[in-house]
């Protein structure tokens, strides 16, 4: 059964539609990221679930009841800001024990579960600090905390990652994402991330412009993007436009940038106009030498940018497209390097070109 | 390191120009009234000297002491009020957008940018026995006799609210707007109803400029004079016209001096308390 269910989901600012018309549902204990640049709606769809915006059309139905119309207050949600919105003015013991107090619970119920909830997520000896005197890290945790303690539907987690830096962030999105599997609470994630994205989620909704372009597994989306968008927004890729030219069997040949190559497609006809997509780690290069596969072209080396586990190269191919590789600098596959303007083969697989239908 | 401690000593003599105005309009004045405090004042020849004829009198006449505590009950009155309208225009300031947010403080110090006089004459015709509002009221036959709207503590302090509410709301929106959104939102989905957020939240964050914006009106009130002539007609007395009559009617320097002092105490008194309230919440 579905906990969360957007229907039609829709909110306007007069004529201009901030989130259009989303349909998502979400499982039980699902993690489901919103993913998109800023301005794509979602945030407003995640504010819209919390309560503090109120939808222009649609249902939003949560654990089975309509939720639209009902106050932030009367609805069973968590949820982490990226400021972490911790009251200032309250220990971390008095942040947590916040929302079982508003519930008008017993004194001894509210300590013994806030004692449960301090001590999973190991914050159990800072508990009478202020949020002052912790440190970022730490700060998120209490605010995780305090949003669980409540026992929410849903957790809703607003960019909580923005405001760490990087080694603590790999370090949270593990802990977190362990938390919430542990605890099976649903939950809907918010960035502009797509590492995030793609190594939290069980499933990720890609949005642009208030509308949903793809809904899939880390893997689908990155993969198989739908557009041309999806596939731009996570990760590098080169992206072209090309033509179907020629039909034979199972083999389509497709011609772009003066490029012509074979690929397989079941879905392709002749003269149909599509974007390809290929990934830049999927492009191999080598030394120079005479080319002898239909998959090798020639090229010659633009410019480079050493990366640490990969080197980034943007190759020139002989009249064709600027293409960009990413290599793995590893010393087991015995990489060899290449200067700027080294002419190099470039090896462009089949399997490397996904095409865009 | 050596560097930047220079330039920090160098830095002290920006103060040069505002302590040289201070010492002059301020420490010599107060200096001068602390002496003159202490001196004797007998049939129109002041001795300087170390005399407590002047406190012993302010403490046992009987009259000068109950006009203080009248005066800082005033105090506390018009402070009072003012905190009453200014949280919410405060609160409304820091929800609406900013061209709306100038206009409300346009209108909330428009009162200061008139002349004191031109303020107190206007307060006349409208709260007067014939003044508008008393005319009004008989001729729809609401009232058949006037109302006594001024002359009395209502009117001092609802002139001088009307001044100071000024001086309580800047601070207040200075503290409220410093409170991110967030956190009511954060407590809104903890399931705080808008009166508790607004209670465990909101208030508590908001102390700072309760505090500044009370203490602020308090020390202004305190020596409120011209209005309270006015308004107060001969009703309403405070320790500021007690001061001026003993100057002025009975040259009684060192007297006046006293009494200038125990409102000095009484401000002081009042600054020391507001600290450590937010103190003693703080911790």
């Amino acid at each position: 059964m579905s906990n969360i269910q957007l229907n039609n989901l829709t909110k306007k600012y007069g004529s201009f539609n901030a989130v259009d018309s989303i349909n998502l549902s979400i499982k039980n204990g699902e993690f489901v990221t919103l993913l998109g640049p800023s301005g794509c709606g979602k945030t407003t769809t995640l504010r819209m679930v919390a309560g503090f915006i109120k939808p222009t059309s649609g249902d939003l139905i949560i654990g089975g009841s309509n939720m639209v119309g009902v106050p932030p207050h009367n609805r069973k949600v968590g949820l982490v800001f990226q400021n972490y919105a911790l009251f200032p003015h309250m220990s971390v013991r008095k942040n947590v024990a916040f929302g079982l107090k508003m519930q008008k619970m017993q004194q001894s119920l509210i300590a013994e579960k806030v004692n449960k909830i301090l001590e999973t997520v190991q914050l159990q000896e800072l508990s009478e600090r202020m949020p002052s005197e912790l440190s970022g890290g730490q700060q998120q945790r209490v605010a995780l905390a305090r949003a669980l303690v409540i026992e929410p539907e849903v957790l809703l987690l607003d960019e909580p990652f923005g405001a760490l830096d990087k080694n603590l962030r790999d370090h949270m999105r593990i802990e977190l994402r362990d938390l919430q599997r542990k605890l099976n609470i649903s939950t809907i994630f918010v960035t502009h991330d797509q590492d995030e994205a793609l190594s939290m989620s069980d499933r990720i909704v890609v949005m642009e412009k208030g509308k949903i372009c793809q809904i899939g597994s880390p893997n689908e989306i990155y993969e198989n993007p739908a557009s041309v968008f999806v596939a731009g927004f996570l990760g590098l890729s080169n992206i072209f436009s090309a033509v179907c030219t020629k039909i034979t069997r199972a083999k389509k040949t497709i011609e772009f940038e003066g490029l012509t190559i074979e690929i397989e497609s079941e879905k392709l006809n002749k003269s149909d106009e599509i974007s390809i997509m290929i990934r830049p780690e999927n492009i191999q290069i080598y030394k120079k030498k005479n080319a002898s596969n239909k998959e090798d072209f020639l090229g010659f080396i633009k410019s480079k940018i050493y990366l640490g586990s990969t080197i980034q190269y943007q190759v020139k191919i002989k009249d064709g497209p600027i293409i960009l590789i990413n290599a793995n600098n590893s010393k087991i596959l015995n990489f060899q390097d290449f200067d700027t303007n080294e002419e190099v083969l470039v090896h462009l697989s089949k399997n490397a070109i996904y095409p865009i239908i | 390191m050596e560097k930047i401690d220079n330039n920090k000593i160098s830095s002290w003599w920006l103060l040069v120009p505002t302590s040289f105005l201070y010492i002059i309009t301020f420490f010599i004045p107060l200096i001068t009234l602390l002496v003159m405090s202490f001196s004797r004042f007998e049939s129109s020849v002041t001795t300087v000297g170390f005399y407590l004829d002047n406190y012993e009198k302010i403490l046992t006449d009987g009259i000068t002491l109950k006009i203080f505590f009248q005066t800082v009950e005033l105090s506390l009155m018009i402070t009072l009020f003012c905190l009453l309208l200014g949280y919410p225009v405060a609160m409304l300031m820091r929800r609406v957008g900013p061209k709306a947010r100038l206009w409300i403080l346009l209108l909330v110090v428009s009162p200061l940018l008139t002349s004191i006089i031109v303020r107190n004459v206007a307060w006349v015709l409208i709260l007067g026995r014939s003044g508008m509002i008393n005319d009004l009221l008989i001729s729809w036959g609401l009232i058949s006799k006037p109302l006594p709207l001024m002359y009395n503590t209502f009117g001092v302090v609802l002139a001088v609210v009307h001044v100071y509410l000024s001086f309580m709301v800047l601070p207040l929106f200075a503290a409220l707007s410093s409170i991110n959104n967030s956190l009511e939102e954060a407590a809104a989905s903890l399931g705080a109803k808008p009166l508790s957020i607004f209670l465990n939240v909101t208030l508590p964050l908001s102390l700072p400029g309760i505090m500044a914006g009370c203490t602020l009106v308090f020390i202004l009130s305190m020596g409120v004079y011209l209005t309270p002539v006015i308004m107060g007609g001969n009703f309403v007395v405070t320790l500021p016209m007690l001061i001026e009559d003993a100057v002025r009617n009975r040259y009684n320097w060192p007297e006046a001096s006293a009494m200038a002092l125990l409102l000095l105490i009484a401000i002081g008194i009042m600054i020391v308390i507001s600290s450590s309230i937010q103190k003693w919440v703080k911790s």
